[in-house]
């Protein structure tokens, strides 16, 4: 009996310095979610600097990169949530196009227009709005409405109405590389709240930088097109 | 050991985090809110107001008076219905009677007492009237702290509310005016356990009033003239003294859950109070995280490549075994696993494992996006099934266009829900092949666990704190085979051990602290079960072996359940023996066999709130029947309650007199934001007694397979997206 004590406690101990481990995901099991929770508040995204800080040589040395790959790219960034990646077309349905992150962020986009995210957390579950071509002429008003799930998973929808306007000419930089650019704004209201959509077209008419609002309530996202 | 530590300090530090954010993501609110008191019940500073809590909060409650602090868990049950558990620790309670007498309740240096209350608002205010509430305070048992009253708040502009109300039994110990109801009888608690109604609002009554100025959205000033005079902690007991019924004080809403106050209190001590009040629909961390899903893979059109609408694929021989390494190449094994797949030329159905999501329909929607890569372009159905140990739980229906052509669509939820069928799952398709490299399956798993005893007289909290090793074998289809040990590091469960009131009612559990202190290690689970479909909505479960750390030996079970209905039959038999207290594998030291079983009822009546009964014979062979009513909220919160009565008399219950309690159900998911189907449940019982004891058994039916039925899914159906 103490040599089986001993094994215990000795297989015990050693469990301790994993803190929760094994293959098993039932309802009653801590190990999968203290894993989780140990990947989750460690993310690489804490640790580096932000794409957007480095000076010129080192963000075209990273665009270089990502051009030898030779996919389309996006630099996506959430600052409420602390997100900030790239992002490579996945999947298209229509005319929405989806991209993902290495790491399992999606945001699906209608010809630059975000009309979803996934994996955020609090997600835009889906969105009428506007058509991009809309946006472009940079006048009259829009109406935006916004899908989402609340904490006990219940849908909730928010109508908003929005007024374009011409934000004139300038020039963009995105990592590394500058644009001349035309601005758009979107301002848009509701009796809980407003935001300003911003965004940038280049000389060809892409879209090539937006801010654009995700989640109510928190600050937009930024989705800069590096790779066309 | 630092390791272990640093990560019980990390999950408790995102608690606290989950808790003081709660409420970031809402908009902003200027309401006047209601408040909570120091017994933790929406009022003033010690007196109730006529307003309550908005429905569904749970509240954690700490107010503190000289020696004497109450912890308070409130929950609103319904809009106007709210109910709360107080546990009171009285210090100094014997310093000016012991010595000399020293015996009866003069021998507890701290006193604790234990209090139920309940309130229901009878008026909303309105334009002109006010909020009226009606409550009892402490109204089952000793009734220390028993009172009742009826309270009137109107608020005032945006800034002001008055509180206006009337008390007895201990809040009209102060200032009485009279006896409007007639004599308050002398109370005869007995055992305790039972409410008094003989005592409510008789006797004298006292008049009581406050208000409540708000200077800022975040700082309110309360004044209040109390009708509790303390009669015991600042007479006799001296505990602190009563100089004067006014208190006032300030209260700081430091975040949208969490509130401070400090007070002077009856013109002689500070008072203190900190109040969480939590919403369970609101996510701290906004909805759950995770990698987001394949997008949905539309086919081409028939006009575009009709090479791809052919049937021909269904004459090659392999055809299955192609789709389902089609499938397995796109699913993550750690969230889908696919059991089974049977096809024909235009549906499939996919038999599934849902091994991480906690909400049915976000499983369902993987599965459906998964199933548009992997399946020919001519299947048009998609025929979803979950099972559970083999068992199938359900079948959702949806058509292949359908899921392309919502996928982006506004409000797509709703949209998609509109076109899905749920059912009985049926039979499969006719040609089926299942997934052979599903079985036999291994998990296992190695966490810390805390195990509690609560509410000792003389240690209120103690804790025992060890690791847990758990196995489990799927040797073939619904066959089962479980283990799990405990091993303590750390921890003593002090106090009284053998808590066995009647010689003639067997120690079921009355010795539950003698085998949480002499079980280690403890083999708690070590068992064989079989899982299965008896017919079409009937379930059943064998198990054999070690059940749980008191008993072993076979319990068997069949539940009813048709996918479509609210209610659920079910039935249970076991016959166990009781386990030796040392956690091994002998059955001599007792000496006690039992036969066991209950007849369920489970009704969902709607609105999230569920009641089950359930008859029969218990451990100690009793018979009799519990009652137990819960409110689940869509995101796996539960709270509720339960009451067992059988034919054991109140004295041979003991204290307490029959067996109650609460029950608490937290999804991990909604702490830390992350998919996961892990719970942690908790019921919280002011008396551990042999009268009405049940098995514990953590593979019941209903537990595996409630989760997808219509009702559920419904709750959650906009997760089919996410």
């Amino acid at each position: 009996m103490k040599l089986v004590r001993s094994l215990v406690m000795l297989a015990m101990t050693s469990g301790m310095m994993l803190a929760g481990c094994g293959t098993s995901r039932d309802s009653s099991d801590l190990a999968a979610p203290i894993q989780t929770l140990r990947e989750r508040f460690t993310p690489a995204a804490l640790r580096e600097p932000s794409l957007n800080m480095l000076g010129t040589n080192a963000a075209l040395s990273v665009r270089a990169k990502l051009e030898s790959e030779g996919r389309p790219t996006l630099l996506v960034t959430h600052g409420t949530l602390l997100f900030e990646g790239f992002m490579s077309p996945i999947g298209q349905n229509g005319g929405v196009v989806t991209w993902a992150s290495p790491t399992g962020e999606a945001i699906s986009v209608r010809d630059g227009m975000l009309v979803a995210s996934r994996g955020f957390g609090p997600d835009l579950m889906s969105l009428a709005g506007p058509t991009m071509a809309r946006v472009q002429t940079g006048t009259g008003t829009t109406r935006r409405s916004y899908y989402y799930l609340d904490g006990a998973d219940a849908r909730r929808a928010f109508d908003f109405d929005c007024t374009l306007a011409a934000g004139g000419k300038g020039s963009t930089t995105i990592l590394g590389k500058t644009y001349a650019t035309t601005k758009v704004t979107e301002s848009c209201s509701h009796p809980l709240g407003s935001f300003v959509n911003e965004y940038w077209f280049d000389n060809r008419l892409i879209l090539r930088q937006s801010r654009q609002a995700a989640t109510l309530g928190m600050e937009s996202m930024l989705i800069q097109r590096i790779i066309d | 050991m630092s390791s272990f530590l640093s990560m019980r300090l990390t999950v408790m530090a995102l608690w606290l985090v989950a808790v003081l954010s709660i409420g970031s993501t809402l908009p902003a609110r200027a309401e006047f809110l209601p408040t909570a008191n120091l017994n933790g019940a929406t009022g003033l500073i010690d007196m109730p107001s006529g307003e309550s809590q908005p429905d569904g909060y749970f509240g954690l409650h700490h107010g503190q008076l000289a020696a004497m602090g109450r912890n308070t868990l409130s929950f609103q049950i319904t809009p106007r219905l709210s109910g709360s558990f107080r546990y009171m620790a009285i210090g100094n309670w014997n310093r000016k009677s012991c010595p000399p007498i020293c015996d009866g309740i003069n021998r507890f240096k701290t006193y604790y007492d234990r209090n139920f209350d309940v309130r229901l608002k009878l008026l909303n205010e309105g334009k002109y009237l006010p909020a009226v509430s009606i409550g009892l305070q402490d109204f089952i048992g000793t009734g220390l702290n028993m009172a009742e009253y009826i309270a009137l708040t109107k608020t005032f502009g945006t800034r002001l509310k008055v509180t206006a109300g009337l008390g007895f039994g201990r809040m009209a110990s102060y200032g009485a005016i009279g006896t409007p109801l007639g004599d308050r009888p002398t109370i005869d608690f007995g055992l305790g356990g039972l409410p008094n109604i003989g005592q409510w609002f008789r006797g004298q009554t006292a008049p009581f009033a406050g208000v409540e100025f708000k200077i800022s959205d975040k700082v309110t000033l309360k004044a209040e003239y109390s009708s509790d005079g303390y009669l015991a902690e600042a007479g006799r007991r001296e505990i602190f003294t009563h100089r004067t019924p006014l208190n006032f004080g300030i209260e700081y809403q430091a975040t949208k859950a969490l509130r401070v106050g400090a007070y002077s209190m009856y013109g002689d001590r500070i008072g203190f109070n900190f109040s969480i009040l939590i919403n369970p629909e609101l996510r701290p961390l906004g909805g759950v995280r995770g990698p987001g899903p394949l997008p949905v893979r539309p086919r081409p059109t028939i006009q575009e490549s009709p090479e791809v609408w052919t049937t021909t694929w269904l004459d090659q021989p392999d055809a299955k075994q192609r789709l389902l390494d089609a499938m397995n190449a796109v699913l993550d094994k750690n969230e889908l696993e696919v059991e089974q797949i049977s096809v024909t030329a235009d549906t499939a159905q996919v038999r599934f494992r849902n091994v991480n999501y906690d909400a049915s329909s976000q499983a369902v929607g993987r599965m459906a996006r998964a199933m548009t890569h992997a399946m020919p372009a001519s299947i048009e159905v998609f025929e979803i099934v979950p099972m559970v140990y083999g068992m199938p739980a359900a079948k959702v229906v949806v058509r292949r266009s359908d899921v392309e052509a919502l996928e982006f669509a506004p409000d797509s939820g709703d949209a998609v829900r509109a076109r899905i069928s749920i059912g009985e799952a049926g039979r499969p398709l006719a040609d089926r092949l299942t997934n052979a490299e599903l079985l036999p399956k291994f998990k296992w798993s190695l966490v810390p666990y805390v195990q509690t005893m609560l509410f000792n007289p003389r240690v209120p909290i103690q804790a025992l704190y060890g690791l847990r090793l758990s196995a489990n074998l799927e040797l073939s289809r619904g066959f089962v085979l479980s283990a799990s040990v405990n091993e303590k590091l750390a921890g003593k469960i002090r106090g009284s051990s053998r808590n066995r009131v009647d010689k003639d009612v067997p120690a079921v559990r009355s010795d539950a602290v003698v085998y949480l202190n002499e079980a280690d290690p403890a083999l708690t689970v070590l068992n064989a079960s079989w899982y299965g479909k008896l017919a079409p909505q009937v379930y059943g479960r064998v198990s054999v072996g070690y059940l749980e750390l008191m008993f072993g030996g076979i319990s068997s079970e069949v539940l009813w359940k048709p996918v479509n209905r609210r209610w659920a039959i079910g039935a249970d038999l076991n016959y166990v023996a009781q386990r030796n207290s040392d956690g091994g594998f002998g059955f001599d030291t007792y000496d006690y066999q039992v036969a066991t079983g209950f007849v369920s009822g489970y009704f969902d009546l709607g609105k999230g709130y569920e009641v089950q009964v359930d008859a029969g014979r218990y451990l100690a062979g009793d018979v009799g029947a519990t009652f137990t009513l819960m409110r689940t909220f869509a995101n796996g919160w539960k709270i509720g309650a339960f009451a067992t009565f059988t034919n054991l008399s109140a004295k041979q219950f003991g204290e307490g007199s029959f067996d109650k309690g609460l029950k608490f159900e937290f999804p991990l998911s909604w702490f830390t934001g992350q998919g996961t189907r892990t719970i942690l449940p908790f019921t919280l019982r002011p008396l551990g007694r042999d009268g009405g004891a049940r098995l514990n058994l953590g593979n019941r039916l209903t537990g595996l397979v409630s989760n997808y039925d219509s009702n559920h899914y419904d709750r959650q159906s906009g997760r089919f997206w996410k």
